[in-house]
């Protein structure tokens, strides 16, 4: 037999902890002798006893009552799973829609309800670099109030601040479309796999802060935007309107993200001013992990499935086709690039702009080679895709 | 608190005299069934704050009765329904 004295503790002062306590060490049946002065004791250890399913034998000494532990007292555990394993190695390949939002590693109970969680595969998401990119994401996130020096004195000449202001319209409708992409299928991801989703959460948060940063230095002498062509946001579209997530991981982030990673440390490279220099800088560093996620996700799942690049390459033709009709790249961003690059409007400074500027083209397409080889493409095959890619860049 | 009264069940159903006795009786049958490791109806039990159901008894509710004859507790309840 087991006693226990709880003194003066009432219930509602935390003594029904000290009899689940001594009761859950007590097999069905046992009998738990408490001993207790609080007036109402007897009243609320009787309610309190019957909503937990321990019986109540008949009182012998005043102040002292005898609980017998009922036999549904873990009923509520009986069939409950245990949701993987709480580590990096511990996702299963296929988690049950009814493990829901429990943490992995959790005691789920069972009957809860059945989510609908579209991308439930570990083979089709997984990526065992996606905890170490996390975190360094995590330790990464800079302030966009003290991280850029906005209060920093210069003045450019009007035509070259009209050309900082046209890029920063179009890398915020860019990065935009970054942002959305990622987002969406975070929702649609089984929170088992919580690495990968934490990534693409913090992701988003890079573009929010990429977004804002383009916008303020777009703001910061000018009181409008740029302009926003058509056929640039038709090649955002595709990306948005992609439903598949190994697709569209390769999209952006290989593609998309890997060719902008070049153009933003272009940009940096020939900024004309210190806030320039500063946005596309920091942006360029978190574009640089997004990338990284996109090979590493695509890498592994190409490993396990050997139809995967097959599926990319023919997305990449799909995309160029539903584009072929398209302008691509906004003339006045060419441009920009090409002045900014030039510094000024000398004949031999713009002649060395346009070469840059197609240096910087060849770069990108050096880069997505690259990038593909290591997604697991052949060279020929890499260097065919990248020539397909999108005009916009992204 | 002034006094107690003995213990009395929280709830429990009552059927009519002229209830279909089979049905009725089906009813008691598959609520003494039920079983709080069962997942499909351990909600409803949570609901209804209980672990198991267990055979009526109606003993309780004499001095719960008496106290509301005595001091008119449910005449106003009543009179509502009624008119």
């Amino acid at each position: 037999m087991t006693a226990i004295d709880v003194g003066d503790l009432r219930f509602d002062e935390g003594a029904h902890l000290l009899l689940g306590r001594a009761l859950a060490a007590l097999r069905p049946g046992e009998r738990l002798t408490v001993r207790a002065t609080a007036s109402d004791f007897g009243v609320q250890l009787r309610a309190w006893a019957r909503a937990q399913g321990h019986a109540l034998a008949p009182p012998g000494q005043p102040e002292t009552y005898c609980l017998l532990r009922g036999e549904t007292a873990g009923a509520r555990w009986a069939g409950a799973e245990q949701a993987g394993q709480a580590g990096p190695g511990g996702a299963v390949e296929k988690p049950p829609q009814r493990w829901g939002l429990a943490a992995r590693g959790a005691k789920v109970e069972a009957g809860g309800p059945e989510f609908r969680f579209i991308l439930a595969e570990k083979s089709a998401l997984w990526a065992d670099e996606a905890a170490r990119l996390y975190a360094r994401a995590a330790a990464a996130q800079w302030d966009p109030e003290t991280a850029v020096p906005w209060d920093e004195a210069f003045e450019l000449p009007g035509e070259v601040e009209d050309a900082v202001v046209q890029l920063m319209t179009y890398l915020v409708e860019n990065e935009t479309a970054a942002l959305v992409v990622p987002s969406r299928f975070i929702a649609q991801m089984h929170p088992h796999f919580r690495e990968v989703m934490q990534l693409l959460a913090i992701q988003a948060a890079d573009e929010a802060r990429h977004v804002e940063v383009f916008t303020r230095r777009a703001l910061l002498k000018r009181d409008k935007l740029g302009l926003s062509t058509a056929g640039g946001q038709l090649s955002l579209k595709t990306l948005v309107d992609e439903p598949n997530f190994a697709v569209s991981a390769f999209l952006l982030s290989v593609m998309g993200e890997g060719t902008f990673l070049t153009l933003l440390r272009f940009l940096e490279r020939h900024a004309p001013d210190p806030v320039t220099r500063a946005v596309t800088r920091l942006a360029a560093s978190d574009e640089a992990r997004h990338v990284a996620f996109g090979v590493a996700h695509l890498r592994e799942s190409a490993s396990r499935d050997s139809a995967l690049l097959e599926r990319l390459a023919l997305a990449v033709h799909r995309r160029h086709d539903a584009l072929r009709h398209s302008a691509g790249l906004n003339a006045e961003v060419f441009d920009a690039l090409i002045l900014l690059a030039a510094g000024d409007w000398t004949p031999e400074a713009l002649r060395n702009g346009s070469r840059l500027t197609a240096r910087l083209l060849e770069d990108m397409d050096q880069q997505r080679r690259t990038l593909l080889e290591r997604v697991g493409f052949s060279v020929e095959a890499a260097a065919k895709l990248s020539g397909l890619h999108t005009r916009n860049f992204m | 608190m002034l006094t107690q009264t003995p213990p009395y069940d929280h709830c429990n159903f009552t059927a009519l005299d002229n209830a279909p006795e089979q049905q009725t009786a089906r009813f008691r049958e598959l609520l003494l069934e039920m079983r709080y490791d069962d997942p499909a109806v351990r909600g409803l039990m949570d609901m209804e704050g209980l672990k198991q159901w267990l055979p009526g008894r109606t003993e309780g509710y004499a001095a719960l009765s008496r106290a509301c004859e005595r001091f008119g507790t449910l005449d106003g309840f009543v009179r509502y329904l009624t008119t």
